[in-house]
């Protein structure tokens, strides 16, 4: 099992510096640059050329590589373009704001979809399984962007529930508990949307893993037995369908810091995923290949994750 | 059994936090009002702006790169004159100026009663040092233009005299410019333009690590009528009244400027969760809306132009007949009517009707919508072939493409628009959208055949920047326009201080710029600021955001 969890520690190595230079590459090479989105009338091309000469803009390719790969070795990932500050000050600030909306919805999700799934699945074709299925349905085809924006025309603005947008109350001075109290009232949006969004997922999920578990020869058997249903269901079906479902709740985690992007837009939320989309449409380079190397390494440890977890919960799983 | 008593209590415990959450926030805003009540009296009055995106925390003016950060400057640093609503210079903080005989320097008499933010006199070195900083051969700005034509910027910049030359402290309170030659957008570009950055704090950092000082940059120290707060990056900026400004203690307490999502501002608004939104672009459903709830309207000029750019360096478009003829072809009126709902007018050369450089709508061809007209000069002046409802060039059937940003909604929406009008005169074009840095680039290098793009001509009617041959590739001449004849007249406008003297001459350009169509003009579009019934005193300007903002009320 070590020897496992080594090999594929060792792997993702080359994998992560395939996805970075893929990343690295292509974001140089967009059209445009920091400054092309200046407002000013009145910036010459001289001034520009001298700014961009500044911040390395004309270096090759694999000149820029390089300084950044041995800066970057060295924990020091540059100067953000556009927030004129050390890249790890920018994303620090936004990682716990993406955290609170993303661990707390996906925990969520998870409470909420994996019963729904169960229930879906044991009682397949009733009534209540008709109503999640609907449910899950509209959830995973609902744009994000469109289901919050009518959160917020229904209960922000008809019904004055939450606010708007934003993370809390600005320029109202709140402490400790009233702090506390004041970004959950604004946190109740983005979290309903992701929520929604994830729970519809997992929870089509949990159910087609539960009724393929259902309908196998050893829960047949089960019955047979005169084992109650209850245990039959809880205690030898359920079991063996939390396997694909733990794999892809493990999985989930390496999206928890990319932040949703859209939901994030929307209601303006300060995350990493408004940060990741204004680092774009900035051409904020050392932010995006930061960011996006940040992200990398979430995916490939929550896949390493899941691989390492597949194998201690299912022991028919043997690596070596 | 114990996991499904686990499962209940998270369960409920997550329906009481809900309802809690709702709660308790009820009552913490009533304490927010008590405690306002309490502190004050009379409740504080804070403004509440609406931008549509964040400023970078970049508050210094010299080395400011978007308007965003130029919000936060322009309430707590001031030039030394300001435009007023009537796009005059009026004093800001020189309390009066003189022009020299020769026109080429002026002499700034400054306030003496003017403090920065920390308390600190303001004197005539603090203006000597902005502009030195400015001109400094490592200055990491984008306004060195601006000021070059102050005598002695070519050997300061290049670091070989000490000190500016043509900037001379005559005692501590006045001070004079002085330019090489007679440079007419002097009052805008050296005075209006720039405003004055405290040497006290700024001589701390090498001019080159200037644009790194993040904590200078994060805490400005002005002379505005408003000092800095607090920002929060992506959210928010406040700034609160300086009860030390010269012209008196501004009306308003506080000023918060906060980042809204474009989609849900009109809800915000609404709800009173904003007072003061600028439109850039009017739709008239959301006009409506807001008038129909009550809020102010103040209708905004600005000084540009939408155009489409056409590649003069193509050898099929490069000709006057082709410019004239699809200006013909393109429903202008047909734009401004249905997509800008007559917050603008059909633009026919640089200038919008309001300012002093437009010679009047009766010298002006008025290239009326007439697809006939297009395609008669297209095949009688520039030899193309009309068959069957198809242009053909040299025999073979013409196709354009159309290159433009995406973002402006109304530029989005006219595109599909010149693409049914070039239908009409047999004309097959391809619309490609890209994002707006992808767009700006092709455009600049002349990677295209026909672009949407709009430029802003400021508080000036140099339009050198546009439609001289000097600025192809280089600046905004985007249609890549080269006549000698317009060059002329464009340097000659900028050889005199006094608007009368450039006026016959911007007269005589503009009708140059009309009858050339060096790219084809679309519309000059105006926008608007929403603003709260009860918000009183508001003179925004297409060019002065904040003009008098230290009188702004709310009753």
């Amino acid at each position: 099992m070590r020897q496992y969890a080594i090999r594929r520690l060792l792997m993702m190595i080359p994998v992560f510096i395939g996805v970075f230079i893929i990343v690295f590459g292509l974001v140089h090479t967009t059209p445009g640059d920091p400054y092309m989105s200046m407002l000013s009338p009145d910036l010459t091309d001289a001034d520009r050329e001298v700014m961009l000469k500044a911040i390395g803009y004309y270096d090759p390719l694999p000149v820029k590589y390089v300084k950044w790969v041995s800066r970057a070795l060295q924990g020091d990932l540059g100067y953000s373009i556009r927030y004129k500050e050390p890249v790890t000050h920018v994303i620090s600030r936004r990682i716990g704001s993406t955290l609170l909306l993303s661990v707390i919805s996906l925990i969520l999700s998870v409470i909420i979809a994996v019963p729904l799934g169960i229930i879906s699945a044991t009682k397949q074709y009733s009534i209540f399984d008709y109503i999640a299925t609907i449910l899950a349905l509209i959830g995973i085809s609902i744009p994000a962007f469109f289901f919050a924006l009518s959160l917020v025309k229904v209960l922000s603005f008809d019904l004055g529930l939450f606010p708007i947008s934003g993370m809390e109350t600005i320029g109202a001075g709140f402490t400790g508990m009233k702090r506390f109290l004041d970004i959950l009232h604004h946190m109740m949006l983005p979290i309903i949307v992701l929520t929604f969004i994830h729970t519809a997922s997992l929870m089509r999920y949990t159910r087609s893993a539960m009724l393929e578990i259902i309908q196998q020869d050893y829960v047949r058997t089960a019955r047979a037995k005169g084992l109650s249903e209850k245990t039959v269901i809880y205690k030898h079906a359920l079991r063996n369908a939390m396997i694909p479902i733990t794999t892809l709740i493990t999985l989930s985690l390496g999206y928890l810091l990319s932040g949703a992007v859209l939901t994030e837009t929307v209601f303006v939320w300060p995350g990493m995923g408004t940060l990741l989309y204004q680092a774009v449409s900035n051409r904020d380079y050392p932010l995006i290949t930061s960011v996006t190397l940040l992200l990398a390494i979430c995916v490939l440890f929550s896949n390493l994750l899941a691989d390492i977890i597949y194998a201690i919960i299912d022991p028919r799983i043997r690596y070596d | 059994m114990n996991k499904k008593l686990l499962s209940t209590l998270l369960i409920a415990a997550i329906i009481t936090m809900i309802f809690t959450g709702c709660g308790s926030n009820q009552t913490t805003s009533n304490d927010k009002n008590d405690g306002q009540s309490a502190a004050n009296n009379s409740k504080p009055s804070i403004l509440r702006m609406a931008s549509d995106s964040s400023p970078s925390g970049v508050f210094n003016p010299a080395l400011i790169q978007d308007q965003y950060n130029g919000y936060i400057t322009d309430l707590v640093y001031e030039a030394l004159v300001i435009m007023n609503d009537d796009i005059q210079y009026e004093p800001a903080l020189a309390e009066r100026w003189e022009i020299s005989d020769d026109s080429q320097s002026i002499t700034f008499y400054l306030r003496k009663n003017v403090k920065w933010h920390d308390g600190k006199p303001f004197t005539a070195e603090d203006v000597k040092f902005t502009y030195e900083f400015i001109a400094h051969p490592d200055y990491p700005g984008s306004k060195s233009s601006f000021i070059s034509a102050i005598s002695g910027f070519k050997d300061f910049n290049e670091g070989k005299s000490k000190s500016l030359e043509g900037i001379e402290i005559i005692d501590d309170y006045t001070v004079k410019i002085k330019t090489d030659g007679v440079y007419a957008p002097f009052l805008d570009k050296i005075c209006f333009q720039i405003k004055i950055i405290p040497k006290h704090v700024w001589e701390k950092v090498e001019v080159s690590k200037s644009i790194e000082a993040t904590d200078l940059l994060r805490n400005p120290i002005g002379t505005g009528p408003f000092k800095f707060k607090e920002f929060s990056p992506d959210r928010y900026t406040i700034v609160e009244k300086n009860e030390d400004y010269w012209a008196g203690i501004p009306k308003l307490d506080s000023i918060v400027i906060q980042v809204v999502n474009p989609e849900t501002v009109q809800a915000q608004m609404l709800n009173g969760e904003i007072d003061y939104l600028l439109l850039l672009n009017i739709n008239p459903d959301d006009m409506k809306t807001y008038l129909d709830a009550g809020f102010k309207q103040l209708q905004i000029n600005f000084t540009g132009f939408q155009h489409m750019a056409i590649n003069n360096d193509n050898p099929i478009l490069g000709h006057k007949a082709v410019r004239q003829a699809f200006a013909h072809a393109i429903n202008r009126q047909g734009i401004v009517d249905s997509l800008l709902y007559g917050y603008g007018n059909v633009a026919n050369t640089a200038y919008i009707p309001s300012f002093w450089a437009y010679p009047g709508e009766d010298k002006l061809n008025p290239y009326e919508y007439n697809p006939e007209k297009a395609i008669e000069i297209l095949t009688k002046e520039a030899g193309w072939q009309y068959k069957d409802g198809k242009m053909y060039v040299d025999g073979k059937p013409l196709k354009l493409t159309l290159t433009y940003p995406s973002g402006n909604k109304v530029r989005e929406l006219s595109a599909p628009i010149i693409q049914e009008n070039f239908k009409n005169i047999g004309i097959e074009l391809e619309l490609q959208m890209m994002e707006f840095p992808t767009a700006s680039a092709r455009l600049k290098k002349g990677e295209f055949e026909l672009g949407l793009v709009g430029h802003g001509l400021g508080a000036d009617a140099d339009a050198r920047r546009h439609f001289h041959t000097d600025s192809i590739g280089v600046a905004n001449n985007s249609s890549r326009y080269s006549n000698p004849e317009l060059d002329k007249l464009l340097e000659e406008g900028v050889k005199y201080l006094e608007v009368e003297k450039r006026k016959p001459i911007y007269h005589e350009a503009a009708i140059l710029i009309n009858e050339e169509m060096p790219t084809i003009f679309l519309y000059n579009g105006s926008g608007a600021v929403i603003m709260s019934p009860k918000l009183n005193g508001v003179k925004t300007t297409g060019l002065s955001t904040f003009y008098d903002i230290h009188n702004w009320y709310f009753k």
